[in-house]
């Protein structure tokens, strides 16, 4: 469990990137501010980490040692490769698992790691959307999330009900009219209930964050029930990086997805401001905080 | 509250390899399943997406005789090289009901209103019959063995079907007492992949017991995640139980790490192909059950 206690804040000796995509909006804030991050930065590739690193109790980065418990790690991994049945050989599924098992264990030493791999992403993330809208209430209590209904956790649905590939957060998918129940698997299909209103998107660094695309409509409200919602995450969650979208109507805030590579604000003016401003302050007052 | 006692002994039941083979050939005795193969009753099993007591699912005569050849396969095997997850077997199950499911997946399942019983859905299908009739019913034979302790000293934990977690084995979303069953299961599993890999009878079975070893390991490497998580109401679950599982996941953890104690990333990726791999995490969960 980790808890908030007093502390000094966390001064790391290095920050640790580990990335995957160089265009990720995440990596190239970092890599072209490093001087403004205010600790020196380290930039270590998927290949680099893989064949490049030797992982002891201190790590040894191109002949430089790394102290997990001195460093901020800044995890940036690849995303897209879930670890599902596909086309993978046998092998290959084995190597990737045993990859991801170990990181997970090398990377939560570090004193401060912007995310863990997870059993379903090696960069960290919340899973499929039914894993989102089951989960995420229960880690933000009031937070609301469409109704919902999967084969496996049936559920009567009223409204307008669309059915989407919860693996796509990305996607609202189609109205389940329009998209035959046979057209999606069993184990990928989701129906919901389409909230009123369009998806605003909210990007956070733990307890920094902006809106790239506030509607007009927002009222002040709506605005802080969705920073409260995302404060509450940061609070408990240890994905540290995050895009959030939600469907925004005449009431209260749904949550739709929770993302942690920034889709749509990533390319926003202030993003890179973000990344710096949010990873500063996180690092400090979130890498202070101890396991109880 | 269950007792510690009732469920260190589970636990001991579910560590195949830890009793020498030698003491456990007794028990497995004459190599054969002991449970009842139920081809033909009227029972309509809960919970799954087909009429188990429809005509249209009964195996036909054809088929009959290879599900026999495939169960007798299995029994022997694990006579041979995992015979106290055979005696398991004979001690928990006591019928398997065997049926077709013309869309169902194949399959095996347990229910708590059915203990001493299970079904086994197409396993005339797998390429690797008999492997897969090992892990079926050695699965279901885990849940009775937990049934059973459950109802001789209190449940493990909330039996409700709400809220779901996400299995870090199978992916799908599971009420809390069936991911505290799979904890046990997915250990049991382990020791028991871990057994029968020792001795493979050909490259395919050794490559399909890594296989399933690393898939048991892989879900272990994130359950704390799970339990830690303030989403996770660890109060529900019985405290000497969740130590169980907390333990079962250091285990698994440990005998992983020891089996690869590699420097880099790359030598990680490629050590489970190793020759000796097995062997170790075998040799790493035996150490911790010590």
């Amino acid at each position: 469990m980790i808890v908030p206690r007093r502390s000094d804040d966390f001064e790391p000796d290095l920050v640790l990137l580990l990335y995957g995509d160089p265009h990720d909006a995440v990596t190239r804030a970092l890599v072209s501010g490093r001087s403004q991050l205010g600790w020196p930065l380290l930039a270590v590739s998927t290949q680099q980490l893989i064949d490049g690193i030797e992982l002891e109790d201190a790590w040894t980065v191109a002949g430089r040692r790394v102290e997990p418990q001195r460093t901020a790690l800044i995890n940036r991994l690849p995303l897209e490769d879930r670890l599902e049945p596909g086309d993978a050989t046998a092998a290959g599924t084995m190597a990737r698992q045993a990859l991801w098992s170990r990181l997970r264990e090398e990377l939560g030493r570090f004193r401060y790691s912007s995310s863990l791999p997870t059993a379903t992403s090696i960069m960290g993330c919340y899973g499929s959307l039914l894993d989102q809208w089951e989960d995420l209430p229960r880690l933000v209590p009031g937070l609301l999330v469409p109704d919902h209904s999967a084969p496996s956790l049936p559920r009567a649905l009223h409204g307008t009900v669309f059915s989407v590939n919860r693996w796509t957060p990305y996607s609202l998918g189609k109205p389940l009219d329009e998209a035959p129940a046979a057209a999606l698997p069993a184990a990928a299909r989701l129906d919901y209930v389409l909230p009123e209103g369009s998806l605003v998107h909210l990007a956070q660094v733990g307890d920094t964050m902006f809106f790239p695309n506030p509607p007009p409509t927002m009222s002040a409200s709506q605005q802080q029930a969705m920073v409260n919602a995302a404060r509450a995450l940061a609070a408990v969650s240890p994905i540290r990086i995050l895009e959030h979208a939600f469907f925004l109507g005449k009431g209260a805030p749904i949550l739709y997805s929770s993302f942690p590579v920034p889709v749509l604000s990533g390319a926003h003016a202030l993003y890179p401001e973000l990344v710096k401003q949010g990873l500063r302050n996180d690092i400090k007052k979130w890498g202070g905080r101890r396991p109880a | 509250m269950t007792s510690r006692s009732g469920v260190d002994a589970v636990l001991r039941e579910l560590r195949f390899g830890a009793l020498p083979v030698a003491a456990a050939v007794g028990a497995a005795d004459d190599a054969r399943f002991r449970f009842v193969m139920d081809f033909d009753s009227a029972e309509r099993w809960p919970d799954v997406p087909y009429d188990t007591a429809a005509p249209s699912a009964r195996h036909d005569d054809v088929m009959r005789a290879r599900i026999g050849s495939v169960l007798d396969e299995a029994a022997q095997t694990m006579a041979r090289r995992a015979p106290a997850a055979l005696r398991l077997v004979n001690s928990q199950l006591q019928r398997v009901l065997l049926r077709h499911g013309e869309n169902a997946s194949g399959g095996s399942a347990s229910h708590r209103s059915h203990v001493g019983c299970c079904l086994l859905t197409n396993l005339h299908q797998p390429t690797e019959s008999a492997l897969v009739a090992i892990e079926a019913v050695t699965h279901e034979s885990i849940h009775q063995l937990l049934y059973r302790t459950e109802q001789a000293g209190g449940n493990f934990c909330d039996l409700a079907e709400t809220p779901t977690f996400r299995s870090p084995w199978s992916g799908a979303r599971l009420p809390m007492h069936s991911l505290v069953h799979a904890c046990f299961v997915w250990f049991g599993l382990l020791t028991l992949w871990s057994e029968l890999a020792l001795e493979p009878a050909s490259d395919d079975e050794a490559a399909h017991s890594r296989g399933r070893i690393a898939h048991c390991l892989f879900g272990f490497a994130f359950l704390d995640d799970l339990l830690d998580s303030p989403a996770f109401p660890a109060a529900r679950v019985d405290p000497e139980v969740l130590e169980v599982i907390r333990g079962m996941s250091v285990a698994a953890r440990r005998a992983t790490r020891a089996a690869e104690p590699c420097a880099t990333l790359r030598q990680v990726a490629s050590a489970r192909q190793g020759a000796g791999w097995p062997a170790a995490v075998a040799t790493g969960l035996a150490r911790d059950g010590r």
